[in-house]
């Protein structure tokens, strides 16, 4: 038995780590082919790796929190800009450092999501819908703070922190290890899967479903402006944006998220899929830049494949099902061969 | 005696209250019509008085309806998508590329109706591709969205390039005039027709209300679906031949953000996004004329363009939260 249940944790287990592995092989190969070097070479590479990882996974975690429920929400990229251009300038103001914006965005970005979760359990009305009604207010009052001029990070002492390789594993290793806490082994997560499961049922049983709801908004708010920061380290600054453009972050990191789930349903744990899932992604666009291909071009293959593997996801079941359906044949056709036979 | 009696009759009915009139109200048959329309001409109404007469003026309106076109068109075509519970974002994104591939057409071939005409059938081509990602590989049509506004856009600033694409702007200035006011109005009335008075319509908005109800009187989900996609390709491409025609050119971020404006305006035309029984055909073009008008009428009083985009949303989740049924739990839906 013990035996069965080590083979059951060795499969999860290397189900787990074959994609991020199986695209870095995929990727090493091509890119050794295709401009002579390998994927990640240096330190430079190491650290754009990170960099993207980090902001990568943050988003990732934040869409899939409310999304599970079955709540898309569309404000996130402007809560990420609300909360990095806010928090970005209080602790340059203040002159609180790299891990002070950290914080403080963090903390202001969960303030635009507790906003928008508490709106949201009093109006009732969609998610999606009262997402794009939250990301024109958030991308307005971001574009009127700072003079329109966003938050810039670049020269300013103290922010070199940011871009630290060794902080940022840190940073993501204490996101995984909150986010795995909080979904798989608090009250919290019990109460959120419960809910996951059925609303109604999870009501009638006494879960206060709206408490869960604000504390999933006001996570997801803190994990987004968390990626917010990141990216502005990596870019040097965050320009504010009008006319519901924040939401290209929310839709660029869905197919990470995606794979997150798909991931996460082998390992039984969502948060440790969408790391992986995200390591894939980030890994796969860190290869296309070193081939060299510009934007356009790495898009269309990333999208091309997540639009690959949603087709795939969809039909997950079919698949298994002719496996099943050809094996049931094949030990048909060798019971009646025994059976001629004797 | 009979006077006792009668005042009793009438102490026990129940009296209504204001939100239960408003209930009421509501459910009436032509609420869908009349409130959008109503909030319409009361903005037009407050912008009239507050900027002393002038909004009111036959420029002015001509204006905001040339500006509403392309976003009303598109909300039309998407709303026989969100009829049948399906949503689809990537419109913008779809009109944008069929437009570039119009454009495209017309460097090689120098023919404006060739033009027109491969705008039209990539529009209907990229919407049936949406189409057949959920009909035959049933993904659910909101991811489909998302991969498609992904894919599309990529490929459109593949396409484009640095330098936007042109179109000899004479001619377009001379189709600009009567060719689209005519094209616009056939499809709007023959999208309300069909809509409105055939089983085409009737059976789309049966599947949006209850879709193993639908099924059960023998309505082929399918097919309804393939049918809205393709009046939705048919307006989407519309759209992208508008587009090309007002500006003379494609630029990288064409129909970027518009799937998102074509939401907006559905709503504010007080239809959901999720579709069902009381779907219309005409409430996305209320939205986006709403929308223009907002805009146009805060433009006029001087407001920046920053604040609009505020007051727009402030707006438009008043009038969502005013015409939505609160529900008794959170609302939810599995879209992934």
């Amino acid at each position: 038995m013990d035996k069965k249940r080590q083979n059951g944790r060795a499969k999860s287990l290397l189900q787990t780590i074959a994609l991020p592995v199986i695209v870095w092989a995929v990727m090493e190969i091509i890119v050794r082919a295709g401009a002579g070097t390998s994927v990640l070479t240096n330190s430079a590479d190491l650290k754009t790796f990170f960099r993207n990882l980090i902001s990568t996974i943050a988003f990732a975690l934040a869409i899939s929190t409310n999304l599970n429920c079955g709540r898309m929400d569309l404000s996130l990229g402007s809560q990420m800009y609300a909360g990095t251009i806010f928090g970005g300038n209080l602790a340059l103001a203040m002159g609180w450092g790299g891990l002070g914006m950290l914080l403080c965005s963090m903390v202001i970005g969960g303030l635009c999501g507790l906003v928008t979760g508490i709106l949201f359990i009093n109006m009732r009305i969609l998610p999606m819908v009262l997402g794009i009604g939250m990301t024109l207010i958030f991308e307005c009052i971001c574009f009127m703070i700072n003079r329109q001029q966003g938050v810039t990070i670049y020269g300013r002492p103290g922010m070199e922190l940011l871009s630290n390789v060794n902080f940022i594993i840190f940073v993501v290793l204490l996101l995984v290890l909150a986010a795995t806490y909080l979904f798989q082994f608090s009250r919290f997560g019990y109460r959120y899967r419960a809910i996951q499961g059925s609303q109604k049922l999870a009501a009638d049983s006494g879960i206060n479903i709206y408490s869960n709801c604000i504390l999933c908004y006001l996570l997801s708010g803190i994990l987004v402006a968390c990626a917010g920061v990141f990216i502005t380290a990596f870019n040097g600054s965050l320009s504010p944006v009008l006319g519901m453009s924040s939401n290209t972050y929310v839709f660029s990191n869905m197919f990470p998220m995606a794979l997150g789930a798909w991931i996460g349903s082998f390992c039984h744990n969502r948060q440790i899929g969408i790391v992986m899932g995200s390591v894939s992604v980030t890994l796969l666009s860190v290869s296309l830049s070193k081939l060299g291909l510009g934007i356009s071009t790495q898009n269309v293959i990333v999208y091309s494949l997540f639009l690959l593997f949603t087709i795939y996801s969809a039909n997950k079941d079919k698949f298994s099902y002719r496996k099943a359906r050809a094996a049931r044949a094949a030990l048909a056709a060798q019971t009646r061969a025994e059976r001629r036979l004797a | 005696m009979e006077q006792i009696s009668q005042q009793a009759i009438v102490k026990d009915i129940p009296r209504l209250g204001l939100m239960d009139r408003i209930d009421i109200m509501k459910n009436k048959r032509g609420f869908p019509l009349v409130f959008p329309l109503s909030m319409l001409a009361l903005l037009a109404v407050i912008f009239h008085i507050l900027t002393g007469g002038e909004f009111l003026t036959l420029n002015v309106l001509k204006g905001v309806f040339n500006q509403s076109l392309i976003v009303g068109t598109m909300a039309i075509a998407v709303s026989f998508i969100y009829t049948t519970g399906n949503i689809d974002f990537s419109v913008g994104n779809v009109m944008g590329l069929a437009a570039v591939f119009g454009v495209m057409a017309y460097q090689v071939t120098e023919n404006m109706a060739i033009m027109i005409l491969v705008t039209f059938l990539s529009g209907m081509a990229l919407m049936m591709c949406n189409c057949a990602l959920g009909v035959i590989f049933h993904i659910k049509s909101a991811r489909v969205a998302v991969v498609a506004m992904s894919v599309y856009s990529a490929f459109t600033v593949f396409l484009v390039g640095a330098e936007p694409l042109k179109v000899d702007y004479k001619i377009c200035k001379v189709l600009e005039g009567n060719f689209r006011y005519i094209a616009f109005i056939l499809y709007f009335a023959g999208c309300i027709l069909m809509y409105h008075k055939t089983a085409i319509g009737r059976k789309l908005r049966f599947i949006g209300g209850n879709a193993v109800c639908a099924k059960q009187t023998g309505i082929n989900e399918n097919e309804s679906i393939v049918t809205a996609f393709i009046f939705a390709g048919i307006g989407v491409g519309l759209a992208g031949v508008l587009q090309i025609l007002r500006t003379g050119s494609i630029a990288q971020g064409v129909g970027t953000g518009m799937g998102m404006d074509v939401m907006l305006a559905t709503v504010l035309g007080g239809m959901s996004i999720f579709g069902g029984a009381k779907s219309n055909a005409y409430a996305g073009f209320i939205g986006a004329v709403t929308v223009t008008v907002l805009n146009r009428g805060l433009l006029m009083l001087g407001v920046s363009s920053t604040l609009i985009q505020g007051a727009r949303a402030i707006i438009f989740l008043l009038l969502v939260f005013m015409n939505s049924e609160r529900q008794s739990t959170l609302p939810s839906r599995q879209q992934f």
